[in-house]
C-alpha cells in the first residue's frame, strides 16, 4: 500500500469535507447521545425502582426486558425498530431518526436501570440496618442514607455510559442518519477515499471520546475522595 | 410503591407523546418510496453540499426521480444499508429498492424484479484492476494462474472469476473500498469489477491501474434491476413499462455520463489540477454495478 498518498489525500478530503465530519457528523453523534443517555436514565431510573420493587410480577417482566435488551445485539435492536415498530404502531408517525433514537433510549434504559440497581445494593446494608434502628422510616432511609452514598457509585458510570453510547450511536449510520459514521460513508463512498475518511472519522471520535473519559475519571476520583470521612 | 408505579406509566406516556409530537411527519400526497445505499459512486451516492431529499445524486437517482415523475407520486429516497435495502423491501417499508442491484437467482426468487436497465449503454465491461506497477502484466486467462484474484462475495465478479480464470485462486471480499485497501497492501494482487467502478478507482488514485484483462459478458448478467416485494405484480408491470420509455428514450446514456461527472469531481473539486476540463470526456463508459 502506497502510504505516502495518505497524508495529502486525508488534507485534501478535510479541506473539503470537514463541514460534513464537524457540523452534520459531530452534531448528529452528539444529539443522538444526548436523547439516548438523557431518556435513557430517565427510564432507567423507573426500570430499576421497578426491578426493586416488592411485587414479584413486576419484578419478573422487568427482568424479562432488561435480559432481552442487554443479551440482544444493538444492531438487531434497530432493524426492529426502523422496520417493524413503524409497522405495529403506525399512529406514532415517528421520523426514521426519532425511532432509532427511541431504540438507543430502550437499549441504555437496560443498562442504566442496572447500574443504578447495583449502585443502590453496593451501600453497605450495615447503613440501612443502622437507620432503621435509629428510627429512620424506609423512605427516609432511601433518599437520606441510601441514595446519596448510591449517587457516588452512579454517576460515573453514567458517565461512562454516556461514552459507550457515543460510540454505538454509529450504529445509526446503518441508515444513514447523519452522525459521524455516516459522515465517513458519504465521504468515503462518493471519492473512494475510504481509508483517509475512516482515519479521520476515528480521529474525532477519540477526540470526542479521550476528554470525556478523563473528566469521568476525575470525577470517579474526587466521588472517591468523599469517602474517607 | 403504587404510585411510583402510576408515575412510571406516566413518564413513559410522555415520552412517548413528545417523541411524537416533535416529529410529527403527516403523510401528504402520494410517495414512492424508494431504498437506495447512498455509498455507491456514481450509482448512487451524495452530494454533501446539499441537504434532505436533494443530496442523493447518481444514475439510480435520475432513475428513481424519472419513475416517481412517471408514476406522478412525490420521491422519497430512505438511504440505509445495502443489506438492509432488500429487508426494507420485504417488510413493505419501501415500495423497491434501486440500489445496483445486479441479477441473481436468489433475488429472483425472494423478490419480484424488474426488466433490466443499463447504466449506459446496451452493454457493460467488467475488467481486473492492479496495483500501478503490475500494470498491462495480465493479459490472458493464462496469466493469472495462481495469482490471488479479490471478488466481492457472491457478486457477478466472483462468478466470471470461476468461469473465465479457472486457474486463479479467488479471494473474496466484503465492501469494495476495503477490497480497494486490501489489493494495495497486497493481500491479493489483481481484482475484479465493473469497468465503471474501475474508472472512479482510477481517477481517484492513482496507485491502481488496469490489468489489460476483460471479461466476457453476456448482457443478462451485467444489467441492474430494480428489486420490489414478491406479489407485487402490477406496480413491477408499471415499472417495467416505465422502464421500457426511459430506454426507448435514450436518456440512460445521458444519465450515466452526468453521474460519472459528478462522481469523478467529487474528489477533485478545489484540487487544483491543471488540466481537470478534460474529466468530461473520460465518462461515457457504461456499466454495471454488483455491490
Amino acid at each position: 500500500m502506497d502510504l505516502s498518498q495518505i497524508g495529502p489525500n486525508i488534507v485534501k478530503l478535510w479541506q473539503q469535507y470537514w463541514q460534513v465530519f464537524l457540523l452534520e457528523g459531530v452534531m448528529n453523534t452528539l444529539k443522538l447521545t444526548a436523547i439516548a443517555v438523557f431518556f435513557g436514565v430517565l427510564l432507567g431510573t423507573l426500570v430499576a425502582m421497578a426491578k426493586m420493587c416488592r411485587f414479584k410480577v413486576v419484578r419478573f417482566f422487568i427482568g424479562v426486558y432488561i435480559e432481552v435488551i442487554r443479551g440482544t445485539p444493538i444492531l438487531l435492536q434497530l432493524y426492529i425498530f426502523y422496520f417493524v415498530l413503524p409497522e405495529l404502531l403506525p399512529f406514532l408517525a415517528l421520523s426514521p431518526f426519532m425511532w432509532v433514537a427511541l431504540a438507543l433510549c430502550i437499549n441504555s434504559s437496560a443498562y442504566v436501570s442496572e447500574v443504578i440497581r447495583a449502585g443502590i445494593q453496593a451501600v453497605d446494608k450495615g447503613q440501612t440496618e443502622a437507620a432503621r434502628s435509629l428510627g429512620l422510616s424506609g423512605r427516609q432511609t432511601m433518599l437520606r442514607i441510601v441514595l446519596p452514598q448510591a449517587v457516588r457509585n452512579i454517576l460515573p458510570a453514567l458517565g461512562n455510559e454516556f461514552i459507550m453510547m457515543l460510540k454505538e450511536t454509529s450504529l445509526a449510520s446503518t441508515f444513514f442518519l447523519g452522525d459521524l459514521m455516516t459522515s465517513y460513508l458519504l465521504v468515503g463512498g462518493a471519492t473512494y477515499l475510504r481509508f483517509e475518511a475512516l482515519i479521520i472519522a476515528g480521529v474525532i471520535y477519540l477526540c470526542l471520546t479521550f476528554p470525556l473519559s478523563k473528566v469521568v475519571a476525575a470525577f470517579e476520583r474526587r466521588m472517591a475522595r468523599g469517602t474517607a470521612d | 410503591m403504587k404510585a411510583k408505579k402510576i408515575i412510571a406509566l406516566a413518564l413513559a406516556i410522555c415520552l412517548i407523546i413528545t417523541a411524537a409530537a416533535a416529529c410529527g411527519d403527516k403523510k401528504s400526497g402520494e410517495k414512492l418510496k424508494v431504498a437506495t445505499s447512498p455509498d455507491f459512486a456514481p450509482m448512487a451516492f451524495v452530494d454533501t453540499s446539499k441537504q434532505g431529499q436533494e443530496q442523493y445524486v447518481g444514475f439510480d437517482m435520475m432513475l428513481a426521480k424519472y419513475i416517481a415523475d412517471e408514476m406522478g407520486k412525490e420521491l422519497e429516497i430512505m438511504p440505509m444499508s445495502f443489506d438492509a435495502c432488500t429487508t426494507a423491501v420485504s417488510m413493505g417499508t419501501v415500495d423497491m429498492a434501486i440500489s445496483g442491484f445486479s441479477w441473481r437467482q436468489d433475488r429472483e426468487d425472494g423478490f419480484n424484479l424488474s426488466d433490466f436497465y443499463y447504466p449506459g449503454d446496451n452493454e457493460s465491461d467488467q475488467v481486473v484492476i492492479v496495483r500501478k506497477e503490475d500494470e498491462g502484466k495480465y493479459t490472458k486467462p493464462e496469466d493469472f494462474a495462481g495469482v490471488k484474484v479479490g471478488a466481492q462475495t457472491s457478486s457477478l465478479q466472483e462468478s466470471l472469476c470461476q468461469e473465465q480464470l479457472p486457474d486463479c485462486e479467488i479471494v473474496v471480499v466484503g465492501d469494495l473500498g476495503t477490497a480497494l485497501l486490501q489489493l494495495k497492501k497486497g493481500d491479493f494482487d489483481a481484482m475484479a469489477v465493473a469497468k465503471g467502478q474501475a474508472d472512479v478507482f482510477m481517477s481517484n488514485d492513482d496507485g491502481v491501474a488496469l490489468s489489460g484483462f476483460q471479461f466476457e459478458v453476456d448482457d443478462k448478467y451485467t444489467a441492474n434491476v430494480i428489486v420490489m416485494k414478491k406479489g407485487a405484480d402490477d406496480l413491477t408491470k408499471e415499472v417495467n413499462a416505465i422502464l421500457k420509455k426511459a430506454y426507448d428514450s435514450g436518456v440512460y446514456g445521458e444519465w450515466y455520463d452526468k453521474a460519472k461527472e459528478m462522481a469523478m469531481s467529487a474528489t477533485a473539486q478545489e484540487v487544483t489540477m491543471p488540466d481537470e476540463s478534460e474529466g468530461s470526456e473520460e465518462a461515457g463508459e457504461p456499466s454495471t454495478q454488483e455491490e
